[in-house]
């Protein structure tokens, strides 16, 4: 019953472009529930106090990757931020830091959206084959390749802890480098040379100067900086040998 | 209708604001004394390349100084700072697979230190007995 009497305050970034010019903080004192996290204190607050607040969320179990918000200045996935960790101090909710904030907690994606599509972070396969030629086969040592860097959910976590982005927005950051990588050791995949211009560039894996913030928040463990710093040793792997081997092929 | 968004300003101390932030910047400054201590090993080259009477000279007026001393003394410690966090650095960076399985980080690590080691102990053979 202990726990019922309990409260917790959280301060949340509030802005409404419609009113004001300036963000500000608002207060919001809500029950203090052991299994809730961040995202059921939103809900809360949503449904029983301010229903003006705004916020992305959907699945509430770390696989949309939809509710990354700045919490106590640590980018997080609310929906796996417990209030126990906190408790009782107030906590402080934000929008993820380096992106366009649109209202309240909601940020703009659509720059890195057009980066996905500018890397073509998808499958286009080396050999085209009949439905009727059966699957593309693999490995399970040519999967284990690239399966860590498809476990990203596209949360935006490594985008709001890399220092890089905040500062060079040009940069095309941690995730869509990881899942053009992806792409790029995956043996079915015959893109990379097509990729290959965008992921070198100077807006590329030469931007990153290997903070490692990207990993180190990352929900899924995907470690977008070693799919970085990898990508960095294959490329200037194939630049020695297109120096050496001009004949060959890379 | 689009509405007007809203930018945050990242303040000129962002870098102070996080742990992990901070021992990058360290590591990046690291590389300055890197440099440095690069040059001042050309520099030494050049003097004991001038014949013994001259390297003594450079010795006594350089070497012996306070100011060199306590240089060095700083400069080994960004050096070891450049070194250790390096090494720890590199199975992000190199990742070698054994199959389907990634081989442990530590043994990676543990490559590095031992490298390290051996290229030291050889230097030092060769040095020693002069």
């Amino acid at each position: 019953m202990d726990h019922e009497q309990r409260t917790i305050t959280l301060d949340v970034f509030r802005y409404l472009p419609e009113q004001e010019e300036q963000p500000r903080f608002q207060s919001y004192t809500v029950p203090y529930r052991e299994d809730w996290v961040v995202l059921d204190a939103l809900n809360h607050i949503k449904d029983q106090m301010d229903g003006t607040l705004s916020y992305r969320w959907s699945c509430r179990m770390g696989v949309c990757g939809s509710c990354g918000m700045m919490v106590n200045g640590e980018p997080k996935l609310t929906c796996a931020a417990f209030l126990k960790d906190y408790y009782p101090n107030t906590i402080r909710v934000e929008p993820l830091t380096n992106f366009p904030v649109i209202r309240d907690l909601i940020i703009n994606l659509e720059d890195f959206l057009h980066k996905l599509k500018e890397l073509k972070t998808w499958m286009i396969p080396k050999e085209t084959k009949a439905v009727s030629e059966g699957e593309y086969l693999q490995t399970p040592e040519q999967l284990a390749s690239f399966k860590q860097f498809s476990m990203c959910i596209n949360c935006m976590l490594c985008y709001a802890a890399c220092p890089v982005y905040g500062i060079e927005p040009k940069f095309l950051g941690p995730a869509a480098i990881a899942l053009a990588q992806r792409y790029n050791l995956d043996s079915r995949d015959g893109a990379s040379a097509e990729r290959a211009e965008m992921v070198a560039s100077s807006e590329g894996i030469w931007e990153c100067t290997f903070i490692g913030e990207c990993s180190r928040v990352c929900p899924k463990h995907v470690d977008p900086a070693a799919a970085i710093q990898q990508a960095k040793v294959i490329n200037t792997m194939d630049w020695w040998k297109s120096v050496l081997l001009p004949w060959g092929k890379k | 209708m689009k509405t007007k968004e809203y930018i945050r300003p990242i303040p000129a101390t962002w870098w102070l604001h996080n742990r992990q932030v901070i021992q990058f910047m360290l590591r990046e400054m690291s590389s300055f004394f890197v440099l440095g201590f690069a040059i001042f090993l050309l520099v030494l080259l050049y003097a004991a390349n001038r014949g013994p009477a001259a390297f003594r000279d450079f010795d006594v007026t350089v070497l012996q100084s306070g100011w060199i001393k306590a240089y060095l003394w700083i400069t080994l410690i960004f050096v070891g700072y450049h070194s250790i966090t390096s090494f720890n650095a590199a199975p992000t960076i190199m990742a070698p697979r054994w199959g389907e399985d990634k081989i442990d980080p530590r043994v990676v690590i543990a490559a590095n230190y031992g490298l390290w080691l051996i290229v030291s102990l050889v230097i030092l053979i060769f040095v020693l007995p002069s």
